[in-house]
């Protein structure tokens, strides 16, 4: 009997996290520095409802994405994710557009003419207003450079040396 | 860090992660029945489990099997109602049964086919097996690790130097898998079945 008591007591405890309970939430953001077009190539792989969630819209199937909605996940996107110099200048990114593949979407951007700097900061918060255990992985890859890194709420920038 | 780092923090962090408590809470219902001198059955019974798993993950990364991911994890915490009602039946808590072997794989495969979905993540576009996969795996297991022997410890903690009984320890974590599981089942009721 006494072990009924406490399994109650834990049970009512532990009844709003069973009520929360829900995978984990992650990204994986992939940037490549590519050799003959001289530009950054950004892909942001994203769980399609997390994305819903955040601009509040629905996602279409395909390749097939409204303008309203295009404009909608750049806005969110690109207030979410930003490169920057030593200096602390914004590099300037372009949004190329989002696929959709069921539950997981990809997002394109590139940095075309991207300059070989010593040194670049990278902020990513991409979902951390939604989930408290999103967690955002980043590879980045710049000719013989390669960075693999953890993003997560209470880590959102991260500088990387680059020789 | 190295990609191969950043996947394996990844894998074993969602079975850590307070909010995967299904897998956690599988574990422990799965390892109530025993006493720490089994601590070998208990290893046998975790990594059937983990064999289990990878089987349907692997089926699942070749495309071999898709399935509804809110059938999944409605079924996820009903493997853990089962297990814990099957804990206080007649033959449940008997240590030396086998039954808990089949369980483990059984249910292994079920709850692999929840892991799903992130492997679409990971291996989507321009993902690698190698490279993503394999780590993220490994992860997994690592965390698994982290639970039998953290729960070995406490089983050794409770049953001898608490002295409490094995009937009462058995009672109290199924008991709690069983409630924990069932709320989880309830809030995750497909549409489908809902009336």
């Amino acid at each position: 009997m006494r072990s009924a008591k406490l399994i109650l007591i834990l049970l009512i405890s532990f009844w709003q996290l069973a009520y929360t309970s829900h995978p984990f939430h992650a990204s994986i953001t992939e940037c490549n520095y590519n050799d003959e077009t001289k530009g950054l190539e950004i892909t942001l792989r994203l769980f399609t409802d997390d994305l819903s969630q955040a601009i509040d819209m629905e996602i279409s199937e395909g390749d097939k994405i409204s303008d309203d909605l295009n404009a909608k996940i750049k806005e969110y996107l690109l207030s979410n994710f930003s490169l920057t110099t030593k200096e602390g200048q914004a590099l300037a990114i372009q949004y190329i557009g989002l696929e959709r593949d069921f539950d997981i979407s990809f997002a394109y951007f590139e940095i075309e003419s991207f300059p070989l700097l010593s040194e670049y900061q990278i902020s990513q918060t991409v979902f951390f207003d939604q989930f408290n255990d999103q967690t955002n992985i980043l590879n980045l890859k710049i000719r013989k450079n390669t960075f693999s890194d953890y993003f997560t709420p209470s880590k959102i920038t991260k500088t990387y040396s680059v020789q | 860090m190295s990609t191969f780092n950043t996947y394996l923090r990844l894998g074993y962090e969602h079975i850590l992660n307070i909010s995967a408590l299904d897998h956690v809470l599988f574990i422990i219902v799965l390892l109530a029945v025993y006493q720490p001198k089994h601590w070998l059955k208990m290893l046998i019974a975790v990594s059937l489990f983990t064999l289990g798993h990878s089987l349907s993950l692997t089926l699942a990364s070749v495309g071999a099997i898709s399935v509804d991911k809110k059938l999944t994890e409605f079924l996820i915490p009903l493997t853990i109602v089962f297990t814990a009602a099957l804990n206080l039946s007649k033959y449940g808590p008997n240590p030396q049964s086998k039954g808990k072997y089949w369980i483990s794989i059984l249910f292994g495969i079920i709850h692999g086919l929840g892991f799903s979905t992130y492997y679409e993540l990971l291996v989507l576009g321009e993902g690698n097996y190698w490279e993503a996969l394999l780590p993220f795996n490994l992860g997994i297991e690592l965390g698994q690790l982290i639970i039998f022997v953290s729960f070995l410890v406490l089983t050794f903690l409770g049953q001898t130097i608490f002295n409490i009984k094995q009937r009462d320890w058995t009672i109290f974590f199924s008991g709690l898998g069983f409630g924990l599981a069932l709320l989880m089942a309830i809030q995750n009721i497909p549409d489908k079945l809902n009336f």
